[in-house]
């Protein structure tokens, strides 16, 4: 009976590489490509004082590819003095930005700068509906959340006094781990209202994003750990991304090992069987 | 005397869905008056390309529709995972284990769902047809209740409606991989020998099709989640791709109103390809062109 | 028969109505339209409260009934029940379940790495399925192992250290066959949508409905 190799052995080499270089920092050299300098440009380009709509559409199971990308950019646009009106159409997203959005506050206030949620930035919290939400988001925002996240009426906060729709958002900026998420934002809200837009989605989800990013309808995008290492070594600023892409640049090699070992060993069973049959 | 009551005012029930109707139409009629219209065009020109597109699209498909009806088979090449889907069923008989299906992990509003609801009816009825059993999870809950009456409706229709168990469709967790999790312990309490996956798949396809193919059932995925498709080749006897899945029902059903729809889409396809190519060779030799071209296209 | 045709007649009045929105802007039309997009926020709202009496009733039962893996059952109920009520709690006498709340606790310490942890298991289900898949038994698949190890090697920044051409080559791989192979699926997958949803609005195939 023909003995089939025990998967778990991949297992606990896969786990063991992640484990022991967790420990073993080392620095790697990164090349922007041209996505994410996409993604740069466009919050670089924004005058201080725009107005960044980020739609956060992950939960807690993709935190650890999507939350490094996810404090970037709100690190990068807050310290150039953009302004952001977050909101969600997964129910477990908003715990995520309100973490997302107090850890950057705190960190900036480290380097003397002060931001104020309600003027700043603000968390308007998860709205049911999928698709239809984020139409009704696109047609009017304070219609579609008259409460933020914290209860508070939105035509309160300073942060809406000017905003109605998209016609006053200077850049949609969104982060997905699947559906609802970049797709729904490009069909609904980017094409009928031509806003400009930047995604930053899980590694998986990427290829889907080429072809949009080649039409122009997205600036640029950040796919996966990579992405949000690439976009943190632009930003000067070191943080999940790069720590956690040193483990994965070696998971790599090492699922390539295994692929390589797996050919051999079958190109190796192929040429007995046949040297058997000519004998 | 109670019945006879119930069935008289259970012919009212179907005031509830006029009534909805007319206070959609009459509410923006009452508020309409109060707001100022701007002076906007009526049609909007950018979408006129969509339009043509969809006159286009719908000519085919009626065509084909009455084509059908006159009797004129419409043929369709065969697709292996879709005739692998009854051998799975009769294997499950056999065994004396359920079939594992599983709609997707979206909403009712994804139309891949929908989809694989479609070709649930039709696995349901051939379940039925088997003496066999069928469990399906969800990750929603309008997508179980819509299963439920899928499935319940298909062993009706297959002459079994004893064999319907509604403990069988279950809402699980709307969570993705609370979800997962709770597939992957039905996979290995209940061991069924067949598990077919047919919708909205996202991460989480991998976990359910690597569990899947450890546990040794025979499985057939269908989806148009493209960045998914890798895993499930990768881990399943026969994917169905993308429009492979959503004609999927056309074949299972045979119904040559269905099937008629499909062929629209084949020539329209047809039709695209066309326009590809010539505004391929356009953009080389008369670039001057293209603009007015892409307007149309 | 009424309980076929008023469902059918219901979907056909929303599809139309969606469908012109789209082209036509016509106060009336988008009014109705907006209305229909109303309604269906509040029935996926009450979705929610739809799961959560179904998870109720098929649990309890097995609870009740003793049948078999009863126990974990209990603590399924009892974990939704705690979640649900401390939330409520929380929005009671703070107003809100943002940072600090008890439900922002147990969310981050308890659902948090929960999800991260089954999320992570694709790790190790990849590096197995990569094993088992990735055989060149004949071009096609050659091909296939060919392209997907030099992308995995050049998306990395270790690829980029060993040499600057292989980044280039994983992107040349990523934006020109895997994008144009990507649009033909895109294509067809948006004519099958197409089809499909024409079937449904006109009724032809509803599978959910008793009848003919």
């Amino acid at each position: 009976m023909k003995k089939s190799f025990d998967r778990r052995w991949l297992f606990l080499a896969v786990g063991l590489v992640v484990v022991v270089f967790l420990r073993i920092p080392f620095r790697l050299k990164y090349a922007p490509n041209q996505k994410t300098r996409g993604v740069y440009q466009a919050v670089e380009s924004l005058p201080p004082g725009s107005i960044v709509y980020l739609a956060v559409d992950y939960g807690p199971s993709s935190q650890a590819e999507l939350l490094p990308m996810h404090e970037a950019l709100v690190y990068h646009m807050l310290k150039r003095d953009l302004r952001i009106i977050a909101g969600s159409v997964w129910e477990s997203a908003p715990p995520v930005t309100d973490k997302a959005f107090e850890k950057v506050a705190a960190v900036l206030r480290k380097e003397g700068i002060e931001k104020k949620y309600g003027e700043d930035y603000v968390n308007l919290g998860f709205k049911a509906g999928l698709d239809v939400a984020i139409a009704k988001i696109g047609s009017s925002i304070p219609e579609t959340y008259p409460k933020d996240y914290r209860g508070a009426p939105v035509k309160e906060l300073p942060i809406f006094e000017d905003v109605e729709n998209f016609d006053q958002i200077g850049l949609l900026c969104n982060l997905s781990a699947g559906s609802p998420g970049a797709r729904q934002w490009l069909q609904q809200v980017q094409t009928r209202y031509n806003v400009r837009m930047v995604a930053g989605v899980t590694a998986v989800m990427a290829p889907d994003l080429y072809s949009f990013f080649q039409s122009k309808q997205l600036e640029g995008f950040l796919g996966g750990l990579v992405g949000a290492a690439e976009y943190e070594y632009l930003i000067e600023r070191p943080g999940l991304g790069m720590a956690g892409m040193n483990v994965q640049s070696l998971s790599h090699f090492l699922i390539l090992g295994f692929v390589i070992v797996g050919n051999i060993i079958y190109f190796w069973g192929r040429w007995k069987k046949r040297k058997e049959e000519l004998e | 005397m109670g019945s006879e009551r119930r069935k008289a005012l259970s012919r009212y029930r179907y005031f509830l869905p006029l009534i909805f109707v007319v206070f959609c139409i009459s509410r923006p009629l009452t508020i309409a008056g109060e707001t100022e219209t701007a002076k906007e065009a009526v049609f909007h020109r950018e979408h006129l390309n969509v339009l043509v597109a969809l006159i286009v699209f719908c000519a085919f498909f009626f065509y084909f529709l009455f084509r059908s009806r006159k009797g004129r088979a419409l043929y369709l090449r065969k697709i292996p995972g879709i005739r692998a889907i009854e051998e799975a069923v009769g294997r499950a008989t056999e065994m004396g284990k359920p079939v594992l299906f599983v709609p997707g992990i979206d909403d009712i509003d994804e139309i891949q769902t929908l989809a694989g609801i479609a070709i649930l009816s039709h696995v349901a009825r051939i379940v039925a047809r088997y003496d066999s059993s069928i469990i399906v999870p969800t990750r929603k809950s309008i997508v179980m209740t819509v299963c439920e009456e899928t499935v319940k409706e298909s062993f009706t229709a297959a002459g079994r409606p004893d064999a319907y168990r509604g403990d069988n469709i279950r809402y699980l967790s709307d969570d993705q991989f609370a979800y997962t999790v709770g597939v992957d312990g039905i996979m290995l309490r209940e061991k069924p020998v067949a598990n077919i996956y047919m919708g909205a798949f996202y991460a989480e396809s991998l976990i359910l099709s690597e569990t899947g193919f450890s546990s040794g059932a025979i499985q057939v995925a269908g989806t148009a989640s493209l960045s998914q498709l890798p895993f499930f080749i990768a881990a399943c006897d026969y994917t169905l791709i993308a429009e492979e899945f959503y004609a999927a029902s056309a074949y299972l059903s045979k119904d040559p109103k269905v099937l008629s729809s499909i062929k629209a889409s084949d020539y329209f396809k047809i039709v695209t390809i066309l326009v590809l190519v010539a505004g391929i060779i356009l953009v080389n030799v008369k670039p001057e062109w293209v603009e007015m071209f892409k307007f149309w296209f | 028969m009424l309980q076929v045709r008023v469902p059918i007649l219901i979907t056909i009045f929303v599809g139309v109505f969606m469908i012109l929105k789209f082209f036509f802007h016509v106060p009336f039309i988008k009014g109705v339209a907006d209305e229909l997009e109303q309604w269906c926020l509040v029935a996926f709202a009450m979705a929610i409260v739809l799961g959560v009496a179904n998870i109720l009733r098929i649990n309890l039962r097995v609870v009740m009934k003793r049948r078999k893996d009863w126990p974990y059952k209990i603590v399924l109920v009892f974990s939704m029940l705690v979640m649900a009520g401390v939330g409520l709690f929380d929005l009671i006498t703070r107003g809100d379940v943002s940072v600090g709340s008890r439900f922002q606790y147990l969310f981050e310490y308890i659902l948090t790495p929960l999800s991260a942890t089954v999320f992570a298991l694709l790790a190790f289900y990849i590096s197995s399925a990569a094993f088992r898949a990735f055989r060149a038994r004949n071009i096609r698949a050659a091909l296939l192992l060919i392209s997907a190890s030099l992308v995995m090697i050049g998306r990395v920044p270790l690829g980029a250290a060993i040499s600057g051409t292989l980044p280039k080559l994983a992107d040349w791989i990523m934006a020109v066959p895997n994008t144009a192979g990507q649009r033909g699926l895109i294509i067809g997958a948006a004519m099958g949508v197409i089809a499909t949803g024409l079937r449904i609005i006109f009724g032809i195939e509803r599978p959910y409905l008793k009848g003919e």
